[in-house]
């Protein structure tokens, strides 16, 4: 144990910093070869991919795949409901978890342990798909927006984890000198504990932002047609797609054919989807980095 | 350090102040009940109105007779359940299924949000993460079918690296490597995210100070960065815990073939499977309650043992 | 920091008022019903193709419902219908009728019962649905299917009677009857010198054959080694294994009724799962798996595993409807197995039943007042050309012309994508409108030809497979009508039954056949755990009264 306490001490900054990025490289690529696998898929015919022939090229290289999908006008309106449904519901949400996680973390409000309980029995018992629907048709939300949002009442797991940050990972001292001062609960919360949670609150963007941006079935049993956000549109074409397949089997014949364009869709639609979310995130990990904080405090 | 400091402040300043009344106390916090008064009252219409819907567990729920006029059956779908041909092998099935996923899952986004904490190279730590968050939006169909792929004995990438013609997808021992496997490919990345958080608020002094002392890299980890992720990874741990029960439906109905049940068999597939006949909406809900019952005990205890040694709580 | 103030506070006062609004307005959502003059305006719900948009527009539903003097507004849908029927059921908001749900005889009968559908008996005669009522005394058959074991008739009858009879051959046989034709690449065999054979045993020595001398390979110019004697899906619709079985006397292929159920000549129920000769099978084949004749990937491929390697000529032999669907550009070598001849010399194909009669495509609700009126506009759709619109959409589009025996001739692929931009298939799938479609097989004969790739199908199920191989066509009657008692056990069992019968077909497939000590165990689960004894007496009540005894 000493001995190679003694051997770590002696690695130099610069010999860790090169195992570091040696491993990280290695992670990447592992993680990486799939994705860049499902992109190459996307632009190959379906029946090589299947065969095993696209390991590290396209073959019989396509846009079969983006046509057919693009080729489907709702993919706009799908693209501008779903980024409408993920900001506003973003910032519900997000507001929401606060609201809830910060009375949560004050050791000294009465009622505290029963209020959580209170929130996380919704974790573990729901009425289920039609007693809810029943509820939000009797409060008017049906074809409304606010339908994809209020029914998922609070994000109970994440409060947790708010609360367990503000309760671990917040500097104790400022909020003593806060209550000292004599400030009120809400100015504590909105001058001082919001400005240091960012980074925690960049978390929480994230999780809702792509809880709402890959939900398609609350969107499917509240909403209308004309509604439907991005996923909802993607399902609807592939479906389309796997219906026209099995229809020219039985009069004109050419499933094979047909078929080949829905694997082709199922490959696409990844991408299609998927793609502003990895634009957005490099934007949101600048939250995470380390001495981010810093300036927060001071300022 | 953070933890410290909080938990010295919350001795400091002890919750119960003697000589106040209740009533007097809950005046002084009238503005915390503010902020929770729209969460309260929005879980209580959409959350709680609608739970008199689990009572269809004990009633042979047909929806022409509505919640309150299905006939009461009493336990009849939980004996039903537990005389299932395959009980226990569901059961054992869905615990060790989600207990290695579990084992394997958990300590590995806090490795790698640790090692990706002290890249010093920013740019490349952007690009590392992003990749690493990629993988999480991929479905689990198309996740599935590239599985599939993969494995194939007829040209698939693992055979032709290890020269075998194994069809992996009908062994019941490969079943829980290729599940918990692929899952951590998936998810890994997208764990590290709230870890990446929790390390973004340590104090930079703390790193100035032992780089001073001569800490190396691994000290650093070690005694800076760790301490500071425990209460979050200890809370994570809780709520897995709580959620044992709770096997993926999707995946493992994908991967399922009729030669790996004895290790693929769930009870969220079956659950599945039951449904598909006669929609029986009440079977279904009966095995979700006692699966809940199943994953509020392990919460429960769970949750104390974290109370005690690391004085993290859930509730 | 104050404008952040004022934003929270503003964005929470906000949501107060959004939730007060949102439970002061929760009263019941339950349509009045208009009282006084007759319901001319109804609402339905239903399935619909996913590739149509709607019927708002459809040209033969808006004829119709003009003559019938009624409006019908739609809410149609192609994804997530059973949720959305089962809120309206469970939620009482009824529509008027159901349309194109497809409900089963189990859901029909509870519903009928509690009083969501009404009885439509009183409803079944000359005056309001003069053609219906016509059908049912011809059809008797029709009529005891769809009335439930109450006496009751809760649906109106829907079924496509796609048989041999409808391209005018003698006997009719439906286009289920036999799923899975298996084929052999007839040019392997010629290079190789071999026979098309006629038993199993003479097919496996092809297999041998085509993989000792790798043919996907050395023939088609395939990787080294990528040759697969015969790849078939498990158990599988039109692509398992099951038809090779034929060699020890049954056929079990995935069936409507319960999968592996016999119904003998002799009128008595069975499971082919439990019998000698279903041992001897799969200690059989297990060999053919274990030599690697039969693809190693045959338990976990899907179709396009199945159709990749198919394309690229990699497979010997293999099952499915037609060459050219699975073979692709290779079909050109390949002809159809016939029946194989098992070790014992002899076979038997055991057929199913399709093609059945179910009333759970037209539903009309309590909450219609008018339900004549609505039945006299369905009962126009008990009409040859009427309903052959409905099933492919209507003249002038899907059929163009009428021949000189005034029978109707459809688009062919070529002029739909010329005219259209889609194939054929997608055109019907563009008109079709699901719903009580009784598409009768004389309709073929009297008002419009079967489409092409049916005609095929058929003539080759008549010619190649059910002449020459079948003996006997009785099968357990897929429209067989179930007492709640017997639903309640199948309910019950057969899910279980199934799965486990199919798992350990699977693994003796794999790992070689049972030891006298694991069949024993195995009829034991299947009796103790399963209920195999409690389905065979519900589906032999069932038959019993079916068949009149």
């Amino acid at each position: 144990m000493q001995v190679k306490e003694k051997k770590l001490r002696s690695l130099s900054d610069k010999t860790s910093d090169i195992i570091l990025v040696v491993f990280c490289t290695v992670i990447m690529l592992i993680v990486a070869y799939p994705l860049y696998y499902v992109l190459v898929a996307s632009f190959s015919d379906p029946y090589d991919v299947y065969a095993g022939k696209t390991f590290l090229l396209p073959s019989q290289f396509t846009f079969k795949g983006y046509t057919s999908v693009f080729a489907d006008q709702r993919i706009f309106s799908g693209y501008l409901n779903s980024i409408k449904y993920t900001i506003i519901g973003t910032i519900y949400s997000v507001v929401l978890i606060f609201c809830t996680a910060y009375p949560l973390s004050k050791k000294s409000l009465p009622g505290r342990k029963w209020i959580s309980i209170f929130f996380i029995i919704t974790m573990y018992f729901g009425g289920g798909l039609v007693p809810t629907y029943l509820v939000v048709k009797n409060t008017g939300l049906l074809n409304n927006m606010w339908a994809l949002f209020l029914p998922g009442g609070v994000a109970v797991g994440n409060v947790i984890i708010v609360r367990n940050f503000f309760e671990n990972s917040l500097p104790g001292e400022l909020l003593e000198a806060a209550e000292i001062d004599g400030a009120s609960h809400l100015r504590t919360f909105v001058s001082i504990v919001i400005p240091l949670s960012r980074s925690i609150m960049a978390v929480m963007v994230v999780f809702s932002m792509v809880a709402y941006w890959n939900d398609w079935f609350t969107a499917l049993i509240y909403l209308k047609a004309d509604q439907a956000p991005l996923p909802l549109v993607l399902r609807n074409i592939l479906i389309r797609s796997s219906a026209s397949a099995s229809q020219a089997s039985t009069i004109s014949g050419g499933y094979a054919e047909l078929n080949k364009v829905t694997e082709m869709i199922k490959f696409a639609s990844i991408i299609v989807a998927a793609a502003p979310m990895l634009i957005i995130y490099p934007f949101v990990q600048k939250y995470f980095e380390q001495g981010f904080m810093t300036g927060a405090v001071k300022g | 350090m953070s933890k410290g400091t909080s938990a010295a402040a919350s001795v400091a300043m002890p919750p119960v102040r003697r000589g106040k009344s209740l009533g007097r106390r809950i005046l002084e916090h009238w503005q915390l009940y503010l902020l929770l008064l729209v969460p309260v009252v929005i879980t209580v219409i959409y959350k709680y109105i609608p739970m008199y819907g689990v009572q269809i567990a004990f009633r042979d729920f047909k929806a022409s007779r509505g919640f309150l006029g299905s006939e009461w059956v009493g336990w009849e779908w939980f004996e039903r359940f537990f005389t299932a041909p395959t009980f226990s092998r569901m059961i054992s099935n869905t615990v060790l299924l989600s207990f290695f996923s579990l084992l394997w899952s958990f300590p590995i986004p806090i490795i790698l949000a640790l090692a990706m904490n002290q890249m010093r190279f920013k740019r490349y730590r952007r690009v590392v993460q992003t990749v690493l968050y990629a993988p999480h939006f991929i479905s689990i169909m198309v996740v599935c079918g590239m599985i599939r792929i993969f494995l194939s004995p007829s040209g698939g990438l693992l055979n032709l690296l290890l020269g075998t013609k194994i069809d992996f997808l009908t062994e019941a021992s490969a079943f829980r490597t290729i599940y918990i496997v692929s899952g951590i490919w998936q998810e890994a990345g997208w764990g590290t995210i709230v870890y990446l958080a929790t390390l973004s608020t340590v104090d930079p002094a703390l790193y100035e100070a032992a780089k001073i002392d001569g800490a190396s890299m691994f000290q650093r980890i070690a005694h800076i960065d760790f301490p500071a992720l425990v209460p979050m990874a200890v809370l994570m741990l809780i709520m897995s815990a709580g959620s044992l029960m709770n096997v993926g439906f999707e995946k493992v109905w994908l991967l399922q073939t009729d030669l790996n049940k004895a290790t693929s068999d769930v009870i969220a597939v079956y659950v599945y499977q039951q449904g598909i006949e006669n929609a029986k909406y009440s079977y279904a809900t009966a095995v979700g309650l006692f699966n809940t019952v199943i994953n509020i005990a392990l919460l429960f205890i769970v949750n104390t043992i974290a109370k005690k040694a690391a004085d993290v709580s859930f509730v | 920091m104050k404008r952040n103030w004022k934003k929270i506070l503003s964005l929470m006062l906000c949501l107060c008022a959004v939730c007060a609004l949102m439970t002061s307005c929760s009263s019941s959502g339950k349509d009045d019903k208009k009282s006084g003059e007759a319901q001319k305006d109804f609402y339905i719900m239903g399935g619909m193709s996913a590739l149509s948009a709607g019927y708002d527009s459809n040209v033969v539903l808006n004829e119709l419902a003009q003559k019938a003097g009624i409006n019908i507004e739609w809410d149609t849908m192609s994804d997530s219908l059973a949720e959305q029927v089962n809120i309206r059921i469970a939620g009482e908001q009824y529509p008027d009728a159901f349309m194109g749900v497809g409900f089963s005889n189990y859901d029909i009968a509870t519903y009928g019962a509690d009083g969501v559908f009404i009885d439509l008996t009183p409803y079944l005669n000359k005056d309001v649905m003069p053609n219906l009522t016509k059908i049912l005394e011809e059809n008797p058959d029709i009529r005891s299917a769809i009335t439930m074991a109450d006496g009751k008739i809760y649906g109106l009858p829907a079924a496509e009677q796609m048989g041999t009879a409808g391209i005018g051959l003698q006997d009719d046989y439906s286009i289920y009857t036999i799923p899975q034709f298996s084929m052999i690449n007839k040019a392997w065999l010629d290079k190789l010198g071999l026979e098309v054979p006629t038993t199993l045993d003479e097919l496996k020595v092809c297999l041998q054959a085509f993989k000792d001398n790798d043919m996907s390979a050395t023939f088609y110019g395939n990787a080294p080694g990528s040759t697969i004697p015969m790849s078939t899906g498990f158990d599988q619709w039109c692509w398992g294994q099951n038809v090779f079985y034929a060699g020890f006397g049954f056929t079990n292929w995935p069936n409507d009724v319960c999968n592996d159920l016999l119904l003998g000549d002799d009128g008595k129920v069975s499971f082919v799962c439990a019998t000698d000769n279903y041992r001897k099978a799969v200690t059989y084949f297990h060999d053919w798996y274990a030599e690697g004749l039969m693809d190693i990937e045959m338990f976990s491929q899907d179709t396009n595993q199945l159709i990749a390697k198919c394309s690229q000529g990699q497979v010997g032999v293999a099952t499915w409807w037609y060459i050219e669907e699975v073979m692709g550009d290779k079909s050109g070598d390949y002809v159809f197995l016939p029946i194989l001849a098992g070790p014992d010399g002899t076979y038997n194909v055991t057929v199913r039943d399709g093609g059945a009669v179910n009333s759970g495509n037209l539903n009309i609700t309590s909450a219609c007042s008018n339900p004549e009126a609505l039945l006299k506009f369905y009962d126009m759709w008990y009409d040859g050309e009427v309903v052959m619109q409905l099933q492919y959409g209507p003249k002038g589009v899907f059929f163009t012309e009428q021949d000189e025996k005034g029978m109707w001739i459809s688009i062919t692929d070529a002029q739909a994508r010329e005219k259209y931009g889609k194939s054929a298939g997608e055109l019907k799938g563009v008109h079709e409108v699901y719903g009580p479609k009784l598409i009768l097989s004389k309709y073929y004969n009297e008002n419009f030809y079967m489409e092409d790739r049916a005609i095929v199908r058929l003539e080759d199920l008549y010619y190649k497979w059910m002449q020459p191989y079948v003996k006997s066509t009785t099968t357990y009657p897929i429209d067989c009508v179930y007492t709640q008692d017997e639903l309640d056990v199948i309910d019950r069992y057969k899910a279980d039954f199934e799965s486990a019968v199919s798992e350990q077909e699977g693994l003796w497939l794999k790992n070689g056949g049972p030891t006298d000590e694991e069949w024993n165990a195995y009829v034991e689960m299947l009796t103790k755990n399963c209920g195999m004894e409690k389905l065979l007496a519900a589906y032999q009540s069932a038959y019993d009264r079916y068949s009149g005894k």
